[in-house]
């Protein structure tokens, strides 16, 4: 056990090894990344312990199946460097080891472990996420984490993090991993080291040749190695041109409404992007774990519909490149702004390539077959408010655990009766729901199944918090215009679709 | 009135509170006017639109992950 004040060189000495300087780490883009977020205002790191002789699970799976066969003679312990957000000495960190009283633990803020091997050596790395304090961040795909340290059991909040070896795991290995990590709470669904994750995706590099050293995987590759450890994946596409030369990407919009339609199931989200890198771009993949959120603007009734996602300003991502938790920002609606782009010469931006929404398998309806129900309910609800409502409807869908939509009946504003008969009524695991709101009230709430078959109608329920009287003119509205109203409801069977909606009020 | 309105927020907590005053809702059948019909198909365009962003092409999967 070691203990140091923290500051630049002294985390770079921390993170060198027998195979890499500490002229070396300081040039890393990791290292930039991790000082600077260890010494952000909302981290502020002070101290640091560094424990030698660490076994690393996730270490020991490649170092089995690829370093122990290397002639270089390489350890197979690691270091794990912990962080702390107080300063204090030896004695106190004495004392702390061997009292349960000590208030040192509680600034505590993660560790990073150190891999025995050349140039690629941050492994395994769980530190604290940024505070929602000021700022309304969510972290909607970290987990909690036991720490066990000199026998102190420590809890963090946080994703796991590492650097990609470039041997058993490239960027999309470590994406899925650090996904993975999370998801691998539900019993479906298994943890597996990068090299199992390489391994499951196929048998081959996506060029014919050998798998390891990995050059990298394909999409198809990523879906394959994701569903052999229990899910299922949805790839979304581009949805807007960009350029001749990088064609189809995906918009900030649709990257918003994804985000935030599967958030609320807290699966981290792979974002397939195109970096600039040298004279050209290169694809990557990164891990999205959280996003921040400012209040919606509210807007008078206007002629499109509007989408309560527009409210997220920042996405956070774990990018093995750089490091965990990495800043995104929108530039417009084509582009992104990250590391990549902050650190090229010409500032080129960031592109969206491709969405791969790694869901639980019994997940069947996807997003867009709600969106498409939605954007007609919206038209049938934009003329039968007019400019009678203060403000612009505000549309909000996500799916959901059956239980934490039943946890949200408990507290809505609804009559007993209402909440009983919802509260006690089975629903499937998962639901899509689509909230409308004008300004911040609720005032309609659509339920659907979202593990059924999409040709059926998936309809569960309408929960409408209107006035009765209006409640009864918008049935009356939606009955004397069903012939022109009912083509909006884009489905095979919209016919029983919009009977259940009018039913429903 | 439980409104409170700001620049760029309007916070209620009544549902009554986001209707305009005297807000008269009616429910007879819509007249068949230019500007309603060119909605209804501008909206079937684009729900045609938004299913194909899940229909994945074959050179598309075939994208190597790199970096």
């Amino acid at each position: 056990m070691e203990l140091k004040t923290f500051s630049k060189p002294a985390l770079a000495n921390a993170l060198s090894n027998n195979h890499t300087s500490k002229e070396i780490i300081l040039t890393k883009n990791q290292f930039i990344f991790l000082h600077e977020y260890l010494d952000s205002k909302d981290i502020n790191a002070k101290t640091m312990v560094i424990e030698e002789n660490y076994i690393s699970k996730d270490f020991l799976d490649g170092y089995a199946s690829y370093y122990a066969l290397c002639f270089e003679n390489y350890p197979k312990v690691c270091r794990r460097v912990h962080f702390f957000s107080k300063k204090f000495g030896e004695p106190e960190l004495s004392a702390a080891i061997t009292s349960n009283n000590s208030n040192l633990w509680g600034g505590y803020l993660g560790f990073i472990v150190v891999k025995p091997i050349p140039i690629t050596v941050i492994g395994l790395t769980l530190l604290k996420t940024y505070p929602n304090k000021e700022e309304p961040r969510v972290f909607w795909g970290t987990r909690e984490y036991d720490v066990h340290l000199f026998g102190k059991k420590l809890k963090i909040n946080s994703l796991a993090f590492q650097e990609q070896d470039t041997v058993i795991a490239a960027c999309a290995t470590t994406a899925i991993w650090s996904m993975l990590n999370k998801a691998s709470l539900d019993f479906h669904t298994t943890l597996k080291s990068p090299s199992q994750i390489t391994r499951d995706a196929d048998t081959v590099s996506p060029d014919g040749s050998r798998l390891f050293p990995n050059k990298g995987l394909s999409l198809l590759q990523i879906c394959q190695a994701i569903v052999n450890s229990g899910l299922v994946s949805e790839i979304k596409r581009g949805n807007i041109k960009h350029s001749d030369d990088h064609g189809m990407v995906v918009s900030s919009i649709y990257i918003r409404k994804i985000l935030n339609a599967y958030s609320a199931i807290g699966i981290p989200i792979i974002l397939v992007i195109k970096v600039p890198t040298g004279d050209t771009y290169g694809a990557h993949a990164i891990t999205v774990s959280g996003f921040k959120q400012k209040q919606l603007k509210v807007s008078l009734p206007k002629n499109d519909i509007t989408w309560y996602s527009e409210n997220i300003e920042r996405i956070y991502a774990h990018d093995d490149q750089w490091g965990p938790f990495a800043r995104i920002s929108f530039l417009n609606d084509k582009e992104i702004e990250n590391h990549w782009t902050k650190s090229d010469p010409k500032k080129r931006p960031t592109l969206v390539q491709n969405i791969i929404v790694p869901v639980y398998p019994k997940i069947r309806i996807s997003y867009e077959n709600i969106e498409a129900i939605v954007l007609g309910l919206d038209v049938i609800l934009r003329l039968f408010f007019g400019n009678r409502i203060v403000s612009d409807l505000v549309w909000d869908i996500k799916i959901q655990y059956a239980q934490n939509y039943k946890e949200s009946i408990r507290n809505a504003n609804l009559s007993n009766t209402a909440k009983m008969k919802r509260l006690v009524d089975p629903l499937p695991k998962y639901v899509w729901v689509a909230n409308c709101y004008v300004a911040n009230l609720k005032i309609m709430e659509f339920v659907f199944d979202a593990t059924g078959v999409n040709n059926a109608m998936l309809g569960l329920d309408v929960v409408c918090f209107l006035p009765r009287p209006i409640r009864i003119k918008l049935r009356d509205f939606l009955k004397n215009n069903k012939h022109k109203f009912e083509p909006l409801i884009k489905h095979k069977d919209r016919g029983n679709y919009y009977d259940f909606i009018v039913k429903a009020l | 009135m439980s409104t409170k309105k700001t620049q760029d927020s309007f916070e209620t907590t009544d549902i009554n509170d986001v209707f305009v005053e005297g807000a008269d809702f009616k429910s007879e059948k819509l007249k068949d006017t230019q500007a309603i019909n060119r909605l209804i198909e501008d909206t079937l365009v684009q729900q045609v639109e938004i299913l194909k962003l899940n229909q994945m092409d074959q050179e598309e999967l075939r994208t190597v992950v790199q970096l």
